[in-house]
């Protein structure tokens, strides 16, 4: 579903002296079927951005238009139930909304909130279990009672149980073990593909964002600063330490090359990209001793 | 959830957030007090006066607690109907069933509603301007007498302290629990009673777990930095008590005294 964003402005607690600005003059579009990634520094806005996604939160400004769907700040609760279905989010630490008495129960719930039957909310939660790697064996098992990315994985599965045709995902590695977090990331890519989802991921990992990322949002102070692929978001050093952000792990590793003498035309993301430039380099340098 | 201001603090440097954190807990159960002790319109009246002063005092505007007191409206509302409709009386004006609406249950009604509303600004007004460690660090000032009879004044403060620390982070937690199970198709606001209890269900129980954990992290990191309680120990803030708070605390003597003479003459 394509997803656009129209002068969006939200404010947070709103006519009170409390209010807080979450996003001012936001302009964005996602096209349908894309995997985009938005990167900023913590309280840029992304999590205000992502939940406008599927109406958790209506804008106080503007309008967000998703697939045929239009958000104003006059659309009513009701009028978008069938919103949510269509996108799911995966919330920062997911694990925290698990409440059922068992995992199979608890990823069938939100498919029997959405009118399926209790039949065909237990295949459609098998499933998505088996999709998140989790073996029918846990099924009948408190949720309570796994570890906690075995939790992580439930609650996942909790959200693509809706079958939702966008898949939001706001920071879903965060306090994962590196086999982990790569575990994840590949599965997440791989429903993007079989389900032509369009993802939409804030994250902070450079390396996942290059790896599979289309489109780069760096959001600030409610803001998207600057909207491209991640070539065009990364190619400039300068800019994005200006802007607090990092280069991914071979830019690092390019930046400490390039102190010690070696040269590099365009700026390397990925190893393949980096070994074609810095191999014929190598041979060129005399070996001491 | 955002609308409710009674438990909040509403950050500001005003004559009322200045005031001594004992002195306002004393005026709050004072101004208890005196509402009890008002029979009359003429002693309500005044002790609007006083509240609507103090308000000003505070500089926040009127609009902002009528507005935070919405959500209080059906507690208040429900007090109200109870009296209204189950105080029996002499003039009965509308009567079905056991329900009955009786001139006495009418003057009734009418005070509850004033002293809730009279209470819960002034209460509201406490939180709004002193921060939650100082109203801890108040009450264990005031509960200082207790220790005669063994009470564990300074494990209550603490308690007390702790509680009143985790209430925005409880706030944020229920707000993003809610967030999440809305994502996941559940409606909170609509619906029959039934309907919304059984909704209640997927956040209490989350929150629940979560609250268990950050106590468990909280203790944890307590022992860990060797926290022992008892007696003696120092504390890093320290109330101190102005004249400000001597000419308040007169001036609400006067007004207790002025509001007894004015319940003796009506
Ligand atoms: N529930 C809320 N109430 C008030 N302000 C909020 C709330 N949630 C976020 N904010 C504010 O909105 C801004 C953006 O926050 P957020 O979207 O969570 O940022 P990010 O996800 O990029 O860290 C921050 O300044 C934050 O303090
Ligand atoms: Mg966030």
């Amino acid at each position: 579903m394509d997803i656009t964003f129209k002068q969006v402005s939200y404010t947070y607690q709103a006519n009170s002296p409390l209010a807080t600005p979450g996003l001012r003059d936001v302009d964005l579009h996602f096209a349908s079927g894309s995997y985009n990634a938005i990167i900023g520094q913590t309280g840029s806005g992304k999590s205000t951005l992502v939940q406008h996604l599927n109406g958790l939160l209506i804008p106080t400004a503007g309008q967000v238009i998703v697939g045929q769907q239009v958000i104003t700040p006059l659309t009513k609760n009701k009028a978008l139930h069938d919103l949510r279905r269509q996108v799911g989010l995966v919330f920062q630490f997911p694990e925290s909304q698990l409440f059922e008495e068992t995992v199979l129960k608890d990823v069938a719930f939100a498919p029997k909130n959405f009118g399926k039957t209790p039949a065909e909310a237990t295949a459609i939660a098998q499933q998505a279990l088996r999709l998140v790697g989790i073996g029918p064996e846990l099924e009948a098992k408190m949720p309570f009672d796994l570890s906690g990315g075995q939790m992580r994985r439930v609650a996942i599965a909790g959200v693509l149980a809706m079958e939702p045709e966008v898949l939001v995902l706001d920071e879903p590695t965060a306090g994962l073990d590196p086999v982990g977090r790569e575990e994840m990331m590949q599965l997440f890519a791989r429903i993007q593909q079989e389900r032509q989802l369009t993802v939409i991921l804030v994250t902070h990992q450079m390396d996942d964002v290059v790896r599979y990322a289309d489109q780069v949002v760096v959001m600030e102070q409610g803001h998207p600063l600057k909207v491209g692929s991640p070539r065009e978001i990364f190619a400039d050093p300068t800019w994005l330490a200006a802007h607090n952000l990092e280069l991914p792990s071979t830019g690092q590793l390019v930046a400490r090359l390039q102190q010690q003498g070696f040269e590099f035309t365009t700026l390397p993301l990925t190893v393949p990209e980096l070994l074609a430039q810095l191999t014929p380099q190598l041979r060129q340098v005399p070996v001491d001793g | 959830m955002d609308k409710l201001i009674l438990g909040r603090y509403y950050p500001g440097d005003s004559f009322v957030h200045r005031l001594d954190p004992r002195l306002k807990l004393i005026l709050n159960i004072l101004f208890i007090i005196l509402i009890f002790i008002a029979q009359h319109w003429p002693s309500y009246l005044l002790l609007g006066v006083v509240v609507v002063a103090s308000v000003w005092a505070s500089g926040i505007s009127l609009s902002f607690f009528l507005r935070g007191l919405r959500p209080m409206l059906v507690l208040i509302l429900f007090t109200v109907g109870l009296q209204l409709f189950f105080t029996s009386g002499q003039h009965v004006y509308w009567q079905w069933g056991i329900l009955s609406v009786s001139q006495e249950g009418l003057i009734n009604a009418a005070y509850i509603a004033v002293r809730f509303l009279l209470i819960i600004f002034m209460s509201t007004l406490l939180t709004l301007t002193t921060q939650p460690l100082e109203i801890a660090d108040g009450l264990e000032y005031l509960m200082k007498p207790l220790k005669v009879v063994k009470f564990p004044v300074n494990e209550v403060a603490l308690m007390l302290s702790i509680a009143l620390r985790f209430v925005p982070k409880l706030m944020d937690e229920t707000t993003k629990i809610m967030n999440a199970q809305r994502a996941r198709g559940v409606d909170f606001n609509n619906g029959g009673l039934i309907k919304r209890a059984k909704a209640l269900l997927p956040l209490l129980i989350p929150l629940m777990m979560s609250s268990i954990d950050i106590a468990s992290d909280l203790t944890t990191a307590m022992i860990s930095r060797g926290y022992r309680d008892g007696e003696g120990r120092s504390r890093y803030r320290i109330l101190q008590w102005r004249p400000t708070d001597t000419v308040i605390l007169a001036a609400s003597g006067v007004l207790t005294v002025g509001l007894i003479v004015l319940e003796r003459f009506l």
